[in-house]
């Protein structure tokens, strides 16, 4: 039980260390779109735009809930709290108007997915990104 | 009357066409036209029952897709449940058979029309294939729901199409069967699965998910009573719905206490598992109460369009029998009456007509049978009558008869006397005409009269004179029989008494042409050649009153008529005078004096004798003997006529002055 809450405690350090980087959306580099906005970003993780404008389907790709750059990104770019979006995806859920994005354990599998993925979409650090996949926002330029 | 006019007035169309109908045309077309009435009355009916038949049959089959897909609900359903426990379920199910009855519904969707419904089930269970294994509980929950939500929208859109929902007899109970109770079954299973994933926002949402239950059940009670009111048997659906109710009943208790007590979601999940399977018998049994009310109806139907064709077909098999037999019956009676008539009219008098039957017919024959007898009665009368006449007349006839043969007999005798008494004037006429004529040795002369009748015209002679001359006489009285006869005689004796005054033949003609023509009542004529003949020289001293000249033949055998004035007949004009011419006879020649009898003869081809063939004769007929030469002439005129009937008198005399030289060596006669 004690290691349980020191790791806890370590990987909430590990949160707000992470909490500080700014986050980007990626995407993979066939990805047919050089920038999106906060709104665009919404629809696909929300999967209410499913394909993009060359018809091939859109892969989101999520990180498990509990990490901070995941409440930062929805929270920067969707405007909605952890409870929000699980009541969202459980309403969806139980009408099965939808299924929640595919998600990665951690932010450097979430950039290997979407490097591999066609179609994928993800949100990283800024640091992470490199020139495997191409930002489309940076919800912090774009923030008010 | 007004009333029959009227009437006659009214059919008149109809008995026009009847009166250009043969009996088996008339039969035809009222046939027809029953038949048609009978097809146009009929057809209706059978095409709406055969139109039910086919919305039943098509109702069935739609609700055989229903079962099939409530089938893949359950499966699917029980799919999810397990996904959402993670395989913690007592069914063992197999995911390629999910997917073949899916593919089944997918394919059977886009034949009938419903490919969106089909292309979206299809993409939604593609997406769960390919998810299979990366998806936590909520997401299986949701893609199976997603794929569940796709069917259940199939199974409404498959009700339209096999229109169930438009059911007169079952909309409610179908509403029931494609809607409702798939709905509420997948929302208890939706809720115990909800629950499973122990998730406050899904316990919500499955809490929320009571409200579906509530409204579905006025739509449950409906379409059961519904069913069971068409389909008493059907009577089990009651406790099984009454059960699920009363469960959904305690589900919402349960859920109103929930948000006080949240430790009653285990029993809400719980007692929504078990309401689930009650959705889920209750769905299947009343799917197959359905069905067999279907079939049961099916089977109704089928029997009124059987009923309806056989009594169709019976009714117009039943006319069709009964038209043919008037038909026949009447046809044989008209037949038996015209061969009756036919008999009739040959001469069967005798024929009376029987008809078996008991229509008009039989008093048709009955009259008929009244005439023949009438007719047969007045023949008998007539033929008695005719019979009685009959005898008379041929009484009558045998007196007649008698009297004719009574009157021939009398002909017979008078004719037979008349016959005698011609023959007698005959052999008078002939008696009184020389049959013994001189043949001196200087000279022989013969003559002959064959009378074309009993009694002839012509006459000839030969007497001797006082002074030793000869007269030779031929004569030919006009006309024929006895007058000619009378006349004959009379011309004779005149003539043989003025010549035997040894006048010369003129002065004799001339005296005898005027005596004649004194007594000549019957202004008969005749002509005459008299001559005289000297035997010591051969002088010919003759005249003519009208008649032929005669022919001389010299010993050298030289024939030519002696010259002769054509003078006119005795007895015609009182007071002629005739001449004398004389000609003189040499040893050897021949003299004939002949009548017209000779030259007109007629053979059998109506040739005439003539003159010319005459002269023949006689240039060929050298000789003394005028007997044999008048023998000789006679036989030739009669091989010439052949035997065919004489046309007038027939009459020769020749005179043959002998040579010195034979008259030595025959004896004068």
């Amino acid at each position: 039980m004690h290691y349980r809450y020191i790791l806890t405690g370590l990987m909430l350090t590990a949160n707000l260390a992470i909490a500080d980087e700014q986050v980007v959306v990626i995407t993979n580099r066939d990805v047919p779109v050089e920038t999106l906005d906060n709104n665009q970003v919404t629809q696909i993780f929300l999967r209410q735009v499913q394909s993009w404008p060359d018809g091939k389907t859109i892969q989101p790709i999520d990180i498990k809930e509990g990490s901070a750059l995941r409440t930062e990104f929805y929270s920067k770019v969707t405007g909605r709290s952890p409870g929000q979006l699980r009541a969202y995806w459980a309403r969806q859920a139980f009408t099965g108007m939808g299924v929640p994005p595919r998600q990665a354990a951690t932010e450097e599998e979430a950039e290997r997915l979407v490097q591999t993925t066609p179609g994928a979409i993800g949100y990283v650090g800024k640091k992470e990104a490199d020139e495997s996949v191409k930002i489309v926002l940076e919800p912090d330029k774009t923030a008010p | 009357m007004r009333m029959s006019g009227f009437i006659e007035h009214i059919f008149a169309p109809a008995t026009w066409l009847s009166g250009r109908l043969s009996f088996s045309r008339k039969f035809l077309l009222v046939g027809l036209l029953i038949l048609a009435a009978l097809t146009t009355l009929s057809v209706p009916l059978w095409q709406q029952s055969r139109n039910d038949s086919q919305l039943a049959n098509q109702e069935r089959a739609g609700l055989k897709v229903l079962t099939q897909q409530a089938d893949t609900l359950a499966d699917l359903v029980e799919l999810r449940s397990q996904a959402v426990r993670r395989g913690d379920s007592k069914k063992v199910l197999d995911k390629n058979h999910i997917s073949a009855g899916l593919g089944m519904h997918i394919a059977l969707a886009r034949d009938n029309g419903l490919s969106a419904q089909a292309e979206q089930l299809e993409r939604a269970w593609k997406q769960i294939l390919a998810t299979q294994g990366t998806c936590d509980a909520q997401c299986a929950f949701a893609s199976l729901t997603g794929v569940i939500n796709n069917l259940l929208g199939l199974t409404r859109e498959t009700a339209r199409h096999y229109r169930l929902n438009v059911d007169s007899q079952l909309d409610a109970t179908f509403d029931m069967l494609a809607n409702r109770l798939p709905l509420v079954l997948e929302t208890l299973a939706k809720q115990r699965d909800a629950l499973t994933i122990n998730n406050d926002e899904m316990a919500s949402y499955a809490l929320g998910a009571q409200v579906v239950l509530s409204e579905s059940v006025p739509a449950m009670i409906a379409g059961v009573s519904q069913l069971m009111d068409k389909y008493p048997e059907a009577g089990d659906l009651r406790p099984r719905l009454d059960s699920l109710l009363s469960g959904i009943t305690q589900q919402q208790d349960i859920a109103d206490k929930v948000f006080a007590d949240p430790s009653g979601l285990t029993e809400l999940s719980a007692l929504a598992s078990a309401n689930t399977e009650l959705a889920q018998r209750l769905l299947n049994r009343a799917a197959s109460q359905a069905d067999h009310y279907i079939e049961l109806r099916i089977g109704r139907l089928l029997r009124t369009q059987i009923i309806i064709a056989v009594v169709l077909i019976s009714t117009i098999g039943a006319i069709a029998y009964l038209f043919a037999g008037i038909y026949l019956s009447t046809r044989r009676s008209l037949m038996t009456l015209s061969k009756g008539t036919d008999a009739f009219c040959r001469g069967e008098l005798g024929t009376r007509i029987t008809l078996d039957t008991r229509d008009e017919l039989v008093l048709v024959a009955r009259n008929f049978n009244t005439v023949a007898t009438e007719f047969s009665r007045l023949l008998d009368v007539i033929r008695e009558q005719n019979e009685s006449k009959q005898r008379e007349l041929e009484h009558l006839v045998r007196e007649r008869t008698a009297e004719l043969a009574d009157k021939n007999q009398q002909l017979e005798a008078a004719g037979l006397r008349v016959q005698e008494e011609l023959n007698l004037a005959r052999n008078m006429q002939l008696a009184i005409l020389p049959q013994e004529f001189p043949n001196e040795a200087g000279w022989s002369v013969s003559a002959s009269m064959f009378p074309a009748r009993e009694l002839g015209g012509d006459f000839y002679d030969c007497f001797a004179l006082s002074d030793g001359r000869y007269g030779i006489l031929v004569a030919d009285v006009s006309g024929k029989g006895v007058g000619a006869a009378f006349f004959m005689a009379v011309s004779r004796t005149l003539l043989l008494d003025l010549a035997m005054s040894g006048d010369n033949p003129a002065s004799v003609l001339s005296r005898a042409n005027d005596l004649l023509c004194e007594r000549n009542p019957m202004e008969l004529f005749v002509t005459a050649c008299y001559g005289i003949f000297d035997p010591e020289d051969g002088r010919l001293v003759y005249a003519s009153a009208g008649h032929h000249p005669p022919l001389r033949r010299t010993h050298q055998g030289n024939v030519a008529p002696l010259p002769c004035s054509c003078d006119i007949a005795l007895g015609v004009i009182p007071g002629m005078e005739y001449c004398d011419h004389a000609a003189v006879l040499d040893e050897g020649d021949t003299l004939l004096l002949y009548t017209d009898g000779i030259t007109e003869a007629l053979s059998a081809s109506g040739e005439a004798y003539g003159d010319d063939r005459l002269a023949e004769w006689l240039a060929a007929s050298g000789g003394d003997e005028a007997a044999a030469l008048v023998t000789s002439l006679v036989a030739n005129v009669e091989r010439f006529v052949d035997g065919a009937e004489a046309s007038d008198d027939l009459t020769t005399l020749i005179l043959c002055r002998k040579t010195r030289s034979s008259s030595l060596g025959h004896p004068s006669c």
